[in-house]
């Protein structure tokens, strides 16, 4: 058959000098990161389904198994997926083989994760990660250091023209929660709208859901809660909710510990932002690059991830997209570098 | 290093949006020298510095603002929902208003259309229309068609058809009916998710102007 010369959609040979960049690309990021003192761990390319499953959302599976994962059985007829998730993983390691170790744990990787995106906007189904998480600390210190790494890891890059978005689940889900039990289905699509900014079709859901006119106001303001620091005093107006107003706070605080560090400049609150993993359970954390027109990397903070594999750890994680980086830093050498 | 002096490119829908698209952008503050209505030109650069306007069709304007290649476009939401599309809808648009509907023949009745084993639906809009039909249980064989949707049930291809309806005008020409509607479109302002963020002073600007 002709398909023993082509290969499937998703995946790509890189050649030489695209092969040299991508390993320049690695080799400044874990370079970076074992001098912050972050240790190398190595996950096997596929384990058991279940890991993965543990770390899927729960409208995920009501429909069966995540229609992402790339799973099969094995001789033995024995659920196995390819890796699909790194921090899942580390989750599992963590829980099991890190118990003795002293936190906080400071963790790096880098590797490919297999997921069947659907065939849009040229995603592709193999993606080349390098992350880090930092596990046992779940206060300020490990978020200041986690948005720290990031940004000196795109100083080590030499990308100039980048935007770290910082937002907090918190503060959605304290918003949400506070006044009106709503069902499973109307959060759903409300998280959709806004994760969309889909101001139009937000009004019409509050219309039809009959929502009250404060939480109606307050959740089509979300948004537009994107910009510095004043961002959060106007977030403050729009709700009283005591777990927001915490996340509100915490975000405060980690402002002003990160206000001193190099690149700090190009870090922005972003409330508005409520996509990411379903384990997130604090700060949520998108990178931008000029020119490149999604995400090159995210993470966020998963307190209860850990305690899923049997063992209660708090954690925050990132993971940098290693061929995005690597158009975004070919973009910022064509423009001269300039910023 | 002051985000307004990045570049910023706009994708605009040629055709009917276009004229309502540009006279919302002057109100914005981007006017341009030539009249794009009639341009023949693809790319055309804004008189203020910096912003770009790019004339594509409109199936496509979602797409290049997918992959980033437009900060943001302008684009129905027929079209946008039609394409499923990854982008953020900040705004709707007060021009381009038109009903999603399902229209046949006068005769048919439609409240018995779940009994029959295959309903054939013309469309330029098969997404919209599978989804439809699915949540609604009728078992239906989409037909992709380009243009002139009416003339495939007058012709016999088709037993109803998925399409905008602005003032139902050509529908009764063709003899045809509206069986239900499906939603209200208008035109949307839509923005590539990085450019939200890293071209913030910008949209907020677009999103400033009703």
């Amino acid at each position: 058959m002709n398909q023993i010369r082509h290969l499937p959609p998703g995946v790509k040979d890189f050649l030489f000098e695209e092969a040299r960049r991508r390993r320049q690309v690695e080799r400044l990021l874990t370079g970076l990161l074992e001098q912050r003192g972050y240790q190398e761990i190595i996950t096997p390319t596929f384990e058991y389904g279940e890991v993965f499953l543990a770390a899927s959302r729960e409208e995920e599976l009501k429909n069966g198994l995540p229609e992402k994962m790339y799973r099969f059985l094995d001789r033995n007829g024995q659920f196995l997926a390819l890796r699909s998730d790194f921090t899942a993983q580390i989750a599992r390691i963590a829980a099991t083989r890190l118990q003795g170790m002293e936190p906080p744990i400071h963790i790096y990787y880098s590797g490919k994760v297999f997921r069947a995106e659907a065939q849009h906007a040229g995603k592709s189904r193999e993606k080349w990660q390098v992350g880090f998480e930092i596990l046992g600390d779940g206060g300020f210190e490990a978020d200041t250091r986690a948005i720290c790494t990031i940004l000196d890891a795109f100083a080590a890059l030499s990308l100039r023209q980048v935007r770290i978005a910082i937002g907090h689940i918190g503060f959605f889900d304290g918003v949400l929660n506070g006044s009106v039990k709503l069902a499973s289905e109307a959060r759903r699509d409300i998280k959709y709208l806004i994760e969309r900014k889909d101001v139009e079709g937000l009004r019409l859901l509050c219309e039809q859901l009959d929502l009250p006119s404060g939480l109606t106001r307050a959740l089509m303001q979300i948004p537009a809660l994107h910009g510095d620091a004043s961002i959060l005093q106007r977030a403050r107006q729009i709700t009283a909710q005591p777990s927001a107003i915490a996340a509100i706070e915490h975000l405060e605080k980690l402002w002003q510990n990160i206000a001193e560090h190099p690149g700090a400049d190009s870090v922005f609150i972003d409330l508005s932002e409520v996509e990411g993993m379903g384990y997130y359970t604090g700060i949520m954390i998108k990178a931008f690059a000029a020119g490149i027109g999604q995400e090159v990397g995210s993470g966020g903070r998963y307190d209860d991830l850990v305690a899923r594999f049997g063992r209660a750890m708090p954690a925050v994680g990132f993971s940098f997209d290693v061929d995005l980086l690597v158009e975004a830093s070919r973009n910022a050498s064509q423009s001269g570098g300039a910023s | 290093m002051s985000q307004s002096t990045w570049n910023f490119t706009i994708a605009l829908a040629k055709g009917k949006l276009l004229p309502p698209a540009i006279e919302w952008l002057s109100r914005v503050g981007y006017t341009f020298d030539e009249d794009l209505s009639r341009s023949r030109k693809l790319r055309v650069p804004a008189c203020e510095g910096g912003v770009t306007a790019l004339l594509v069709k409109p199936d496509d304007v979602p797409i290049y603002v997918e992959y980033g290649i437009a900060d943001a476009g302008v684009v129905g939401y027929d079209v946008l929902r039609e394409s499923g599309a990854d982008v953020f809808q900040p705004r709707a648009l007060d021009f381009g208003h038109c009903k999603m509907v399902v229209a046949g023949r006068p005769d048919d009745d439609y409240q018995r259309f779940p009994f029959r084993s295959l309903v054939r639906v013309g469309t330029k809009y098969p997404n919209i229309a599978r989804e439809h039909f699915q949540n609604s249980g009728i078992q239906a064989d989409i037909i992709a068609l380009r243009g002139s949707v009416e003339l495939s049930v007058t012709a016999g291809l088709a037993d109803v058809i998925v399409d905008i309806v602005e003032t139902g005008t050509t529908l009764k020409q063709n003899g045809l009916v509206v069986h239900e509607e499906l939603f209200a479109s208008s035109a949307r302002l839509i923005v590539n998710k990085a450019s939200h963020k890293l071209k913030l002073d910008l949209i907020d600007r677009l999103l400033s102007v009703q």
